[in-house]
């Protein structure tokens, strides 16, 4: 092996051969073990180079590199909708100034210790007083449970609303037609309502769990915060970059078998705020994985009394403190 | 004769297993990957992939075997699908040289923490110039023609910097791995 060979392959890793190289690595290839045992060397080279620097640690200034996503949140804007192809013209618009913020955004360290700055970092978000609005959606799951009366919600385009670590609300299209149902909780109590139909009041938060979005998942909304910080002792945690939408990615994969909850999270957040654009939550039942994913649409601050169900009906509308096995259908 | 559901493997436990596996072999079926793809937001596609495909099939796995043979196995494949769907490659490769590409790609996933830890301490000796080359090229994905033009320098001086990188860490790893030096 001789210099010029060594000399053509990287050339062809840079992206800085020309055609007659490349016919030369392809007859070299083709040729010589020798040849092929030296670019499998220097990709083994690229896959290092490429996974060290996505870890930063390449960066003239680690501390400020990482300062970044530690750094609180000075922002108070409008969300920027999460940017995934697919997800693109569908679910979210966004704006070309959001698109330059996003191309703008750091790369993260996925070494442990970043990963966990990371998280606490979502965490902080989390618990913030804000309201947030996430499209929800399952897939690969089970048919949800028949709501009140027999009918269905539909699977697709659930809408969750949050307020701080305590609040939340579920609109769901009934599979009929007749309009929403709207499930919630206020801080104090979580309430339900189909169509035109009584509203079902009671003191649990989640009395009405089992009509939620993702039920056969997991229900990670419900008390967000928890459920992240269970992340940090129950899950080996990651971070790294979604080459999509250039965001922060953090993986979190069950420890062990012994621990109750979802395989896998998968969260893309705002480096700056720390927000949540995405969540996925994978638990695969019966060997068939099942994702509830939550999408952020929105985030502006929704009216005072709106987690009350009595903003949500007219003011005769009948409401039942029924017992909880009439309340879960 | 056994009962019907006596064999069955727990969920929890075979999610356990699994996730273990996935993750102590993570780098050496990503290295596999790249080495037949050349192309590294393709490689982290075909990973997350993989993992899904490997969890479907896992019931299959004969804990005896290495996992990494295993999961290489089906990477393998999938690479082969996605060269074939690809209009343009980096290096296009006849069916008999990706085969012993692949080969070769798969005996080395099985050392490929020594491959990494040689990497690692080779990489301490990088200066702050290599270092800086490397951010720019790597991290930004910025071209060699782009970081000259950002450094006010020649193409071909961006390109010996980035050369003589892989050069130095080629000659380390094999160095550190007690290879034969390729001469």
């Amino acid at each position: 092996m001789n210099d010029q060979d060594r000399e053509l392959i990287i050339r062809h890793l840079l992206e800085n051969a020309c055609e007659e190289d490349k016919a030369k690595v392809s007859e070299k290839l083709k040729d010589s073990a020798e040849f092929r045992e030296l670019l499998l060397d220097h990709l083994d080279i690229e896959a290092f180079l490429h996974s060290e620097a996505k870890a930063g640690s390449f960066a003239e200034d680690q501390e400020a590199f990482f300062h970044r996503l530690e750094a609180p949140s000075k922002k108070t804007a409008k969300v920027i909708p999460f940017t995934r192809r697919t997800w693109f013209r569908t679910v979210v618009t966004t704006s070309a100034a959001a698109a330059c913020v996003m191309l703008g955004l750091v790369l993260l360290n996925p070494s442990p210790l970043n990963a966990a700055s990371a998280l606490q970092r979502v965490i902080d978000a989390a618990m913030a007083a804000g309201d947030r609005t996430y499209l929800v959606s399952v897939t690969r799951g089970a048919p949800q449970p028949p709501g009140p009366r027999g009918r269905g919600v539909t699977q697709e385009k659930a809408q969750v609303y949050l307020r701080g670590t305590n609040q939340w609300l579920v609109t769901q299209d009934l599979t009929d037609g007749s309009g929403q149902r709207i499930s919630g909780f206020d801080g104090e109590q979580s309430w339900t309502v189909s169509g035109n139909n009584t509203v079902y009041v009671a003191d649990s938060a989640d009395q009405f769990r089992r009509n939620l979005p993702g039920a056969s998942v997991d229900v990670p909304f419900l008390n967000l915060h928890e459920q992240l910080r269970d992340l940090r002792e129950n899950y080996h945690i990651s971070l790294d970059k979604d080459k999509d939408s250039g965001l922060p990615l953090l993986r979190a994969i069950k420890k062990s078998r012994d621990i109750n909850g979802p395989r896998e999270f998968l969260i893309w957040f705002d480096p700056d705020s720390g927000i949540i654009r995405r969540l996925d939550v994978r638990r695969p039942v019966s060997g068939t994985p099942r994702i509830l994913r939550m999408d952020l649409v929105e985030q502006s601050p929704l009216p005072a009394d709106f987690f009350s169900h009595a903003a949500h009906h007219e003011p005769e509308r009948p409401v039942s403190h029924d017992s909880p096995q009439r309340n879960r259908r | 004769m056994s009962l019907p559901n006596q064999d069955k493997t727990d969920d929890s436990a075979k999610e356990l297993e699994f996730t273990k596996l996935l993750l102590e072999n993570e780098r050496a079926i990503f290295g596999f990957i790249y080495s037949l793809t050349q192309d590294f937001n393709a490689s982290e596609e075909l990973r997350q992939e993989l993992a899904s495909r490997l969890w479907v099939k896992f019931d299959h796995f004969d804990g005896s075997r290495p996992f990494v043979a295993w999961a290489i196995g089906f990477a393998r494949l999938m690479v082969l699908e996605w060269r074939r769907a690809q209009a343009k490659l980096p290096i296009p490769m006849d069916d008999e040289v990706l085969g012993k590409m692949a080969d070769a790609a798969a005996e080395r996933a099985e050392n490929r923490s020594d491959i990494q830890a040689a990497l690692h301490e080779c990489a301490q000796d990088l200066t702050d110039l290599q270092k800086k080359a490397l951010h720019a090229r790597y991290f930004d994905g910025t071209s060699v023609k782009e970081i000259a033009q950002a450094w006010d320098r020649t193409q071909m001086a961006v390109y010996k910097v980035l050369n003589r990188i892989h050069e130095s860490l080629a000659e380390c790893m094999r160095a550190k791995l007690k290879l034969v030096p390729h001469r």
